[in-house]
């Protein structure tokens, strides 16, 4: 046998045995691969059946599926909302996420204000860092026309990516919901002019509404002390809206901890051991100016004291708070309150302008 | 008599109280504008007048932080005697502002 072909043939055989080798290490890791990957399943399965997960989820897209109440205000339907928002918001934090996204349902939704939105942007835009990108969220538009109308004139894909067709023009009676962290007088200044031109007025007769704007946007972060605390970042939504006869209705929200957290109490008041004071009274305390002021220092509290005088002048009307488990509204003379279930993480301020009032008739 | 035009010589667009609130605060307004123009005022024992007309609107965290805080730093009665205000706008603000100058005092001892 030549000398060449002798070699040839051991160099095959010790190839042989390289690939045989080498095809058991791979199984070896393919069958480890799976393993891990079962095992990784069950444990995600066990979880959530631990959290007695109820939302249902939708296989085919991937996502848990959380739909919103038929009434999703929180003016007008208070603790139904609050309480969507706070399971959503305990999904987020409690779960983790194993590359599932959560689809937001408000095809149903048969009456709709703006600060239910805005609250919905809040956590779809705005949450802490440590929850920031956990999930991604989808959703879909109102059925009924005149909801998803009011849906589209809001201004809610300015702030989200849109599929299909192009955004619809704005609705000019309308002021599209705007946000930002600091007090910007600028937004103040266009809220001003918008309600300026449409009363045909002078900035004069608005200058209660620029105190206003600032005062609100300046507590976003007052009422945010402790920032690792909250879920969302403070942030503050605002939005006005005309209804073509004599009123413009006005939403601001903000995301900070909300006013009952962050008030000043006295030691009885922190144990409230038999639930006396709830959190109504702690907004109507500050409203009236009582020194509640969480720096402690006797010259700030100034701001919620000023809009409840715009109330008592006149200048303002339907005046409504919704802050923890408050909901108060301020009347010209007094308050009527009641207390919502779950709590609401943030402040919401809903209140009207008569046009006639402007102009003085 | 050396006078401040607060919507010609700061902003006609007033923010909240704290420079890290945001632009235009009260306190950016008392650092640049109000407490250079006092010293000066003290200085050629004259008095200062504050013209607060022709703006969007004062909250009343930019106007403590500005004449409160003004009267936190220097003496009260001295602050109430060289400030002289002019609100045609809204007449209501100089008894506020008054307001804000006399309770400064209580945070100072």
């Amino acid at each position: 046998m030549p000398r060449g072909g002798f070699d040839i043939n051991i160099k095959f055989h010790k190839h042989k045995l390289w690939l045989v080798k080498r095809n058991k290490k791979n199984l070896v890791l393919r069958t480890k691969q799976k393993k891990f990957i079962k095992s990784r399943r069950t444990r995600e399965h066990e979880y959530n059946r631990s959290l007695k997960i109820v939302n249902d989820y939708n296989p085919r897209n991937n996502s848990f599926v959380f739909s919103a109440p038929l009434v999703f205000s929180f003016i007008r339907n208070a603790s139904e909302t609050s309480d969507f928002f706070n399971k959503l918001l305990r999904f987020i934090v409690d779960t983790r996420n194993f590359g599932r996204s959560i689809y937001i349902d408000i095809s149903k939704i048969s009456d709709l204000t703006i600060d239910a939105l805005m609250y919905l942007l809040s956590i779809i835009n705005n949450l802490n860092n440590m929850y920031m990108g956990k999930y991604s969220f989808e959703g879909n538009s109102p059925v009924n026309a005149e909801v998803r109308k009011r849906f589209n004139d809001s201004g809610f894909f300015r702030y989200v990516k849109r599929k299909g067709s192009a955004p619809l023009q704005q609705n000019k009676d309308n002021l599209q919901i705007i946000t930002g962290i600091d007090s910007d007088p600028l937004v103040a200044k266009s809220m001003s002019e918008y309600v300026c031109r449409i009363a045909n007025v002078d900035k004069i007769a608005c200058r209660f509404l620029y105190v206003m704007m600032i005062e609100l946007m300046s507590n976003t972060k007052k009422h945010a002390y402790d920032v690792y605390e909250t879920i969302l970042d403070p942030h503050w939504y605002c939005f006005a809206e005309y209804d073509n006869d004599d009123t413009i209705a006005f939403t601001f929200m903000d995301t900070g901890e909300g006013i009952p957290s962050t008030v000043q109490k006295n030691f009885p008041e922190k144990i409230d051991l038999l639930g006396i004071k709830g959190d109504d009274k702690y907004v109507i305390s500050a409203l009236d100016g009582d020194f509640r002021t969480a720096t402690k220092e006797s010259f700030r509290g100034k701001g919620l004291p000023k809009l409840r005088s715009f109330c008592s002048e006149g200048k303002i009307h339907n005046m409504r708070i919704v802050t923890n488990k408050a909901n108060v509204t301020v009347e010209k003379n007094s308050f009527s309150s009641t207390n919502i279930v779950p709590a609401l993480k943030g402040t919401l301020y809903y209140w009207e302008i008569k046009l006639s009032d402007l102009k003085g008739e | 008599m050396i006078v401040i035009n607060i919507s010609k010589d700061f902003t006609d667009t007033p923010g909240a109280r704290y420079k890290s609130e945001g632009e235009y605060s009260g306190e950016l307004f008392r650092e640049t504008i109000l407490i250079p123009k006092y010293v000066e005022a003290i200085a050629s024992k004259s008095q200062l007048k504050v013209e607060l007309d022709g703006g969007y609107g004062y909250a009343t965290s930019f106007l403590e932080e500005s004449f409160g805080g003004l009267a936190r730093e220097y003496d009260i009665q001295e602050v109430l005697r060289t400030l002289v205000f002019e609100s045609n706008d809204e007449p209501g603000l100089i008894n506020e502002i008054t307001e804000y100058i006399k309770m400064a005092r209580r945070e100072r001892k």
